[in-house]
């Protein structure tokens, strides 16, 4: 429609920005899975990443770069995706832009369903984002029902988020002590960060996050219309009830995926949908791509200067994302104006 | 019945708000529901949109109970425009205007040129067109109302439900607004059914007044019929002169003073 009307017009198209903030972090995307890869106690260079990704010999950039640093940008990357289009859900489900997996405590939950499987079932670690998924579904369950009387409360909500967040790590660190054996097999989820994320955790989560990101391109329209509140949502034909139950569903998906290859990671959630939105607005068709390409890039640069800012040690991407996070947390906490009527 | 409401009963907790109330709106017609506040008239109206729902009874449209419709195909036939807005604040009024669209889309599919020419001629009824890309949050509130209206018209619908149109705006922009209802009901034949708290407006711009008290409708009929002093002391409590408009041949009213401590004065 906007097309139709640009012709008549001859003018610019409003939305022309817009796509333009897309394409740049699409571009950011690509240059940090480079970037990311290229630097390390090794340094390589474009040239020889390129190679090291199509050729297969036994050289030492291929050992690095194939089995090591590549696979780990991905799974960095996935985990941003993830991480990101679950914020940007969550924050349509509630209607509250302060809702995020980690602030409404979905980390702890699903931290502590994927430790228990980890537990029940400690041959089958592939059983781990299902464990998580489902721990991811049953929080946010719990806090939209805590939470929601007609649009979500944020005191509400964050108090609770905190409430069942202490909860479930207290659970967490039962587990810990008293079944670390059986424990060993899941380092990233354990650790929370992407130290040791190969091939494995990728394949691992890529079908679940596959899965959430494929049904967030079918999304966008209703999303729009949710965001216009429950009477008029419901007025316009949108059955929003279930709807909303589908989205806790998609965005535990998202989480869940998320969490079981890095463990927690907070802030992602929150924080990137949050400057997506200042950069391109709230309607879903722009916000689900930024945020997107965004969380991509944020995770896996701030995974890289976690990897090299100290060597030889290193800081997992969880802590890195906090020195960020925390602040801009407190920020929106201070600045956020009643931003709907 | 065409469309209206059959043996309704709401109640909030032990509260109860309406007490088996039938109503029939007239197709064509301009009906407004009057009563004091809390009498129920905008809950009445909420059972459509879901936000409130009835102990018992329910609406209907064509003899059917609007729930037993798909929600997008009753989106179709009748609009409802909630008395509080809330949308995020950058969306511009266009977008706002094609989200009327909804109940027609398919799945997976954008809006189709065909959409592009209903968005444009309702944005054109409204008189929006100069602030088509405009963000919602830098509008007045008349023109915010008339974009929310301009959505509603998107829809199509046979019958368009207001939830007290013309609250929170300055009287120029009231009347602006009920003038634009009255617009979509002479133009386009659509049945309005709205709430209204100025009787003085609602006796003017509606062919048909409904008055609710005690849970129940206490009076309806034409706004002659309606708005006379009898019904002002014994419906809203205050005693009141009402006069007739020589030029609209409507009925209105100037108060005196209110009733419930008539005893107490002079």
């Amino acid at each position: 429609m906007t097309a139709v009307s640009n012709l008549k017009s001859g003018k610019k198209s409003p939305y022309f920005g817009k796509i333009l903030v897309i394409l740049i972090f699409a571009a950011a995307s690509a240059v940090s899975v480079f970037v990311c890869v290229g630097i390390g106690t090794v340094k390589f260079s474009i040239a020889e990443i390129w190679r090291a990704l199509w050729i297969d010999d036994d050289s030492t950039a291929r050992l690095l770069i194939w089995n090591l640093r590549f696979p780990r940008v991905l799974v960095g990357g996935l985990v941003g995706i993830c991480l990101s289009l679950s914020g940007c859900i969550l924050q349509g489900v509630m209607r509250n832009t302060m809702a995020s997996p980690s602030t409404i405590g979905v980390t702890g939950g699903a931290s502590f369903i994927g430790y228990l499987t980890l537990v029940a079932f400690p041959a089958y670690a592939y059983l781990l984002p299902i464990g998580s998924i489902v721990g991811a579904f049953v929080t946010t369950m719990l806090i939209y029902a805590l939470a929601y009387q007609k649009g979500v409360s944020p005191v509400k909500m964050i108090l609770s988020g905190m409430a069942v967040s202490a909860l479930f790590s207290a659970f967490n660190d039962i587990i810990k002590t008293f079944f670390a054996d059986s424990l060993g097999n899941a380092s990233g989820f354990l650790v929370g960060g992407l130290n040791g994320a190969g091939w494995d955790s990728f394949r691992m989560i890529l079908p679940y996050a596959a899965a959430g990101m494929f049904v967030c391109l079918f999304l966008p329209a209703k999303m729009n219309i949710l965001m216009l509140g429950d009477e008029t949502a419901n007025s316009l034909g949108l059955r929003t009830e279930r709807f909303r139950l589908f989205l806790i569903a998609v965005s535990s998906l998202l989480a869940g995926a998320a969490i079981s290859a890095a463990g927690l990671i907070s802030f992602v959630g929150l924080v990137v949908p949050h400057i997506a939105r200042l950069l391109v607005g709230s309607d879903y068709k722009y916000l689900f791509p930024a945020s997107a390409l965004l969380g991509f890039t944020l995770v896996t640069a701030c995974d890289t200067v976690g990897r090299v800012i100290m060597p030889p040690g290193e800081i997992p991407v969880s802590i890195i994302l906090s020195f960020i996070g925390a602040p801009f947390f407190l920020y929106l906490l201070r600045t956020r104006k009643k931003d709907r009527e | 019945m065409y469309f209206g409401f059959r043996g309704i009963t709401i109640r909030f907790g032990k509260k109860t708000v309406l007490e088996d109330v039938s109503l029939e709106i007239p197709k064509g017609k301009i009906v407004s529901l009057i009563g004091q506040n809390g009498c129920g008239k905008s809950s009445l109206l909420k059972t459509i949109s879901k936000a409130v729902t009835p102990r018992s009874g329910s609406a209907v449209y064509r003899d059917k109970e609007v729930k037993r419709y798909p929600p997008k195909v009753l989106a179709q036939k009748i609009a409802y425009l909630a008395q509080v807005h809330t949308s995020p604040p950058d969306i511009d009024v266009r977008t706002l205007v094609s989200y009327g669209r909804y109940p027609y889309s398919k799945f997976g599919r954008g809006l189709t040129a065909q959409d592009g020419v209903i968005i444009d001629r309702a944005i054109e009824m409204t008189g929006l067109r100069g602030l088509q890309t405009q963000a919602l949050s830098t509008l007045s509130g008349g023109e915010r109302q008339r974009a929310w209206i301009a959505m509603a018209i998107c829809q199509e619908p046979e019958i368009l439900i207001l939830d007290e149109p013309t609250t929170y705006l300055d009287i120029s922009y009231q009347v602006e607004v009920l003038e634009l209802v009255r617009k979509l009901n002479r133009e386009m034949g659509i049945t309005i059914v709205m709430v209204l708290h100025d009787l003085n407006l609602a006796a003017r711009y509606s062919d048909c007044l409904i008055a609710i008290k005690n849970s129940r409708i206490c009076a309806s009929g034409t706004p002659r019929e309606v708005l006379t002093e009898e019904n002002l002391e014994r419906i809203f409590e205050i005693e009141a002169q009402v006069f007739e408009d020589a030029r609209h041949g409507c009925p209105w009213f100037i108060p005196i003073q209110t009733t419930f401590h008539k005893g107490e004065a002079t």
